[in-house]
């Protein structure tokens, strides 16, 4: 099994074209499609496949799926037989059902949001070309300086549960995670590729989604991101800009016009390794105030409470 | 439109809400701070159980918010809803804060 990266989020929205202009405008996604089911297609500037995120039109806010590419198209086979072995529901998603990729295999997670497998994703190129390209975008381009979309956050009444699978089943490793007294996980984040995570845990409401985020060049492109939020008025948390303890980033996290949260942010640390053979930073709770907002060293009441 | 807010270990509190407002700008005009956090339908965090009355939305509200867990209760999601009732009672999830217990905010709130 070779899961290499978590490449996009499929979200569903209240509002497609309010979103369309606060992914595009603020956040500084490439709109690259439309189809007959009202869904829009983005991508940020570093990446060549067809999407990084697509907007679903809802009547909630949330997540409809996570979209998760594998090394190899044998790979699907024996995800599928893999995941339906530790007894969760397979279905299969023929290639071009969404748009610019191939056949998927999507199941839920034990807490009951959904990953989809794929392999192939059309190409559409960088920002800048694929020829003789400038190393940097064309001036004027509009939004944040967000090069990729990184990692997600998702709720779960028991973050083990969805640990175990991840890493019995998809391979994934466990970089860092926080206990309580009794050793129970209070959150968890795993990666699959070569930072130190792609998937993260947090305590909460099962099926809910609490946050994506997009990643920038420097601590630099993050403060320009604010100054861009401040002057869209966009809904930001308390907190930030700001850093975690937690794998150190510089972030400040902030609403999409459905309420589904967004984060700004820079430098993870990078964590390659064979699957389960770098051992996990373990967080114990008294410290998880510190390691959510180092500089505060408090977590909002509400921070793991507030998810789509 | 008489908007009564409660919530456990607060006193109930009342405000007047013009037709059109949401609960939202109607209490910030009252001088009533509200736990938010998206201000756009979608988080949860103003999720309110309607005891009496009844909202509309002119703008979208997350439907899941409004249903889940609901069983027979009525929720909100104060950041958008508009009472239509010449009452509502609601019971907050979280506390809310006056204005006026906070010095800066009296002198820059008038």
């Amino acid at each position: 099994m070779a899961i290499s990266r978590f490449s996009y989020a499929s979200m569903n929205v209240m509002d497609v074209a309010a979103a369309v202009r606060h992914y595009v405008h603020v956040v500084g996604l490439r709109e690259i499609d439309r189809d007959e089911r009202g869904r829009v297609y983005l991508q940020a500037a570093d990446n060549q496949d067809h999407h990084c995120l697509i907007l679903n039109p809802a009547d909630s806010a949330g997540v409809d799926h996570l979209g998760f590419k594998v090394n190899d198209p044998a790979d699907l086979d024996e995800a599928a037989a893999a995941v339906a072995a530790y007894g969760l529901p397979v279905t299969r998603v023929a290639a071009g059902s969404i748009r610019g990729q191939g056949d998927g295999v999507r199941f839920p997670l034990p807490s009951g949001q959904h990953m989809l497998l794929y392999f192939h994703a059309e190409k559409i190129g960088y920002v800048t070309g694929m020829e003789n390209p400038s190393p940097v975008p064309p001036q004027g381009t509009p939004g944040g300086r967000v090069t990729h979309l990184d990692h997600t956050l998702i709720a779960a009444q028991s973050p083990q549960d969805d640990v175990n699978f991840l890493t019995q089943v998809l391979d994934f490793s466990l970089t860092e995670k926080v206990v309580d007294p009794a050793g129970n996980t209070l959150a968890a984040f795993l990666t699959c590729g070569h930072t130190m995570h792609d998937l993260a845990i947090g305590p909460g409401p099962d099926g809910h989604f609490h946050h994506m985020a997009f990643g920038m060049d420097s601590r630099t492109e993050v403060i320009h991101g604010v100054d861009l939020l401040k002057e869209n008025a966009v809904p930001a948390l308390e907190y930030g800009i700001t850093r975690h303890g937690i794998s150190g980033v510089t972030t400040i996290y902030f609403h999409d016009p459905s309420g589904n949260r967004n984060e700004f942010y820079n430098g993870a640390y990078l964590a390659p390794g064979a699957p389960g053979w770098v051992p996990p930073i373990v967080w114990q709770a008294e410290h998880f105030a510190r390691g959510a907002f180092y500089y505060e060293n408090a977590v909002p009441e509400t921070f793991f409470a507030e998810v789509t | 439109m008489r908007v009564t807010l409660r919530h456990a270990g607060q006193p109930e509190l009342q405000f007047e809400c013009s037709a059109g407002d949401t609960v939202l700008a109607a209490a910030r005009r009252a001088g009533i701070i509200l736990h938010v956090a998206c201000e756009q339908g979608g988080c949860g965090a103003c999720r309110a159980r309607i005891v009496d009355g009844e909202v509309h939305y002119p703008l979208p509200a997350s439907a899941r918010w409004l249903d889940e867990g609901a069983g027979s209760d009525c929720y909100a999601l104060l950041c958008r809803a508009v009472p239509i009732s010449d009452t509502l009672v609601l019971e907050t999830a979280y506390r809310w804060r006056q204005r006026e217990s906070a010095p800066l905010s009296r002198l820059m709130g008038g």
